[in-house]
């Protein structure tokens, strides 16, 4: 017969009173416990997409829609901005590396990306099979996609127009998958990559079906790309060098991708850019700050939501304790009578109210990672780790026992206080 | 002798002073407190089981001084030598009727032993309530509870604080037949509260107030 025995007991005899406890702690918790766990995870994910990314130059418009399109691949392009202007870019002396993105089309809901091989060292990324791909409508897909499409070295991908939509698709243009990449906890994951020129060949492609024109003189410089690549870039002159080489007047892309040579660049480019050019240039760092500064609006009002609820938890468990306390103080003269000395009434009222909290904080716990997890399930899985504990949770664990101890003090002190004999006599 | 009040004297304000004659209850002599309501029949048994400290006067338990123990001591003194009957039977909701036994025993500081409380309700014909909840009970069967609960250690003295008010004059001879042979069982001194006087010629020690 122990103290936790006799206050189990009591709670499951007035359960409605302690569900209500319990539950609004759970809705608590699980609020604040879903804001630590997005808000970290999401920094963890913007840390990791956007470390190697200095730059990103593309047409001019919302920055903050360049960054979510060309680093995070979410927002939709700010147009398309022509290949020599990139191209004059990417050979001044500040630049290292300089890799071009350009979209258009999705396969399955993933988008499908022309860019050349230094997008594989931009994101540190490896081949769990197979290779960069040497000629056109050949494709490298992020583990992901292999993933959910089952997809291996050999099979054929049908892309669709669009960045999401999979109506209009280009069944005479199917992709080969030549490479499959390890997982690397990027956004390239999720991503499809093909060469610039297969990107190009589908929109002529489109325009040709549009306005029955039909441009081929690039056929050439896709093969000049694609022996580049073909040979691994070695070096930021190598890799600038590629970009160059593609040779052709016209063309477009979404975007690049820049890397400087060293950090003086960073005070510097961007206005030279901006001012001297008709593209604009975006900072990652600077946009994913503001990105969560204005998320941290949203967030904060989470947060709040969550002290309220949590507020409000520690209001019910004391009213509930209270009640129960006086309609109890009867029972608990009795426990006098049979030997409770003071300190015995003020544990069980104590402990009763740290296990209702604490059934609360575990259930809210619970929720935020069943939460979590049908988030993660609903975006693919790179967003949100659903599986993840931390100290964080440890922590919300601890406030909830705190909580509950400040919830039920005034009530165990009443029962500390109960004079027995004046209560007996009533 | 088991206890000895002297002097008793209890202020509950200024206005409302109650004082008691000398009482004495000897071992093995089971007593009576008689008195009207209001006469202080529950302070004078409160006073006797250190539940309320007089304003003067002294209780003695053979040779210790009950209101000179710290709150601690008395608490433990109570549970182990004092079982208490009340008029209401306040059994603990959310427990068994075992339970109840067994919480007792804890709080007293005894470890339980469940084949000793099934024998105590076997002897008091309650060994098929065991685990039924109060509300589960009769009047009748949650009196004998809480009589089985109050001489679950042992106690020196057995004390019940109107036992009989609610009842009818048949149950009212059974109940005190109940107390005063479990009482003795148990090697308990009984002592009763009570108004009722139907009971007075069952005891010899009675008090009047």
């Amino acid at each position: 017969m122990k103290t936790l025995h006799v206050v189990w007991k009591n709670l499951l005899f007035n359960f409605s009173s302690s569900a209500l406890g319990i539950l609004l702690s759970a809705l608590g918790t699980a609020i604040f416990c879903l804001v630590l766990l997005l808000s970290s995870q999401i920094n963890k994910q913007v840390m990791m997409n956007g470390r190697q990314i200095d730059l990103v130059i593309g047409a001019k418009g919302s920055p903050l829609q360049l960054i979510l399109n060309s680093v995070y691949h979410v927002d939709y392009p700010t147009g398309n901005i022509l290949l020599n202007d990139a191209r004059k870019i990417a050979q001044h002396p500040l630049v290292k590396r300089a890799v071009p993105l350009s979209m258009g089309d999705n396969y399955q809901g993933f988008r499908i990306i022309g860019t050349d091989s230094g997008f594989l060292e931009l994101y540190d990324l490896r081949f769990a099979s197979g290779k960069w791909m040497v000629h056109d409508f050949e494709s490298v897909v992020g583990y992901e996609v292999a993933q959910a499409q089952h997809l291996n070295l050999g099979d054929r991908i049908i892309g669709a127009h669009g960045l999401t939509s999979s109506e209009e698709l280009h069944a005479d243009h199917p992709y080969t998958v030549v490479g499959i990449m390890e997982r690397s906890g990027t956004v390239a994951d999720k991503l499809v990559l093909t060469n610039l020129s297969s990107v190009w060949h589908m929109h002529e492609h489109e325009h040709h079906h549009a306005q029955g024109y039909h441009d081929h003189h690039q056929e050439g410089d896709g093969k000049d790309q694609n022996d580049h690549v073909h040979h691994e870039p070695q070096g930021e002159e190598h890799t600038v060098h590629g970009l160059l080489d593609i040779g052709n007047h016209g063309h477009e892309i979404t975007s690049m991708l820049i890397q400087y040579k060293n950090p003086t660049a960073v005070a510097l480019f961007p206005r030279m850019v901006n001012q001297q050019t008709q593209m604009q240039a975006a900072s990652p760092a600077i946009e994913s700050a503001r990105l969560f500064t204005i998320m941290g609006i949203g967030l904060d009002a989470l947060r709040i939501l969550a002290f309220v609820l949590m507020a409000m938890a520690v209001l019910t468990v004391f009213v509930s304790l209270y009640n129960a306390f006086k309609s109890r103080k009867y029972e608990l003269a009795v426990l006098r009578t049979m030997g409770a000395s003071q300190g015995t009434l003020f544990r069980l009222m104590i402990a009763e109210g740290l296990l209702i909290t604490m059934m609360g904080a575990v259930l809210g716990i619970v929720l935020a990672h069943l939460a979590a997890f049908f988030i993660s399930a609903s975006d693919g899985g790179n967003v949100v780790e659903p599986g993840h504990i931390g100290t964080s949770e440890m922590a919300v664990l601890l406030a909830g026992l705190l909580l509950g101890f400040v919830a039920a003090l005034i009530p165990a002190i009443k029962a500390y206080l109960t004079p027995i004999s004046q209560t007996l006599s009533r | 002798m088991l206890v000895t009040l002297h002097d008793i004297e209890v202020w509950y304000n200024d206005w409302t002073r109650l004082s008691f004659p000398a009482f004495k209850v000897e071992k093995g002599k089971h007593s009576l407190i008689l008195g009207g309501s209001g006469s202080g029949k529950t302070t004078l048994l409160h006073v006797m089981c250190g539940l309320l400290a007089p304003s003067c006067g002294t209780v003695t338990w053979q040779d210790v001084h009950v209101y000179q123990l710290s709150s601690k001591q008395m608490d433990r003194f109570r549970g182990q030598h004092i079982g208490l009957v009340f008029q209401q039977n306040h059994l603990i909701k959310s427990l068994t009727v075992l339970e109840n036994l067994q919480l007792a025993k804890w709080l007293a500081g005894s470890e339980a032993d469940t084949d000793e409380l099934m024998a105590l309700l076997e002897r008091l014909d309650m060994a098929d309530k065991a685990s039924s909840y109060p509300f589960e009970l009769s009047q009748g069967q949650r009196q004998r509870t809480s009589i089985a609960r109050a001489l679950v250690n042992r106690p020196a003295l057995l004390v019940a604080d109107e036992p009989t008010s609610a009842l009818d004059d048949r149950n009212t001879d059974r109940v005190i037949h109940l107390l005063s042979e479990q009482a003795a069982a148990y090697d308990a001194t009984l002592v009763i509260a009570t108004h009722d006087k139907r009971i007075k010629d069952q005891f010899s020690n009675t008090y009047e107030l």
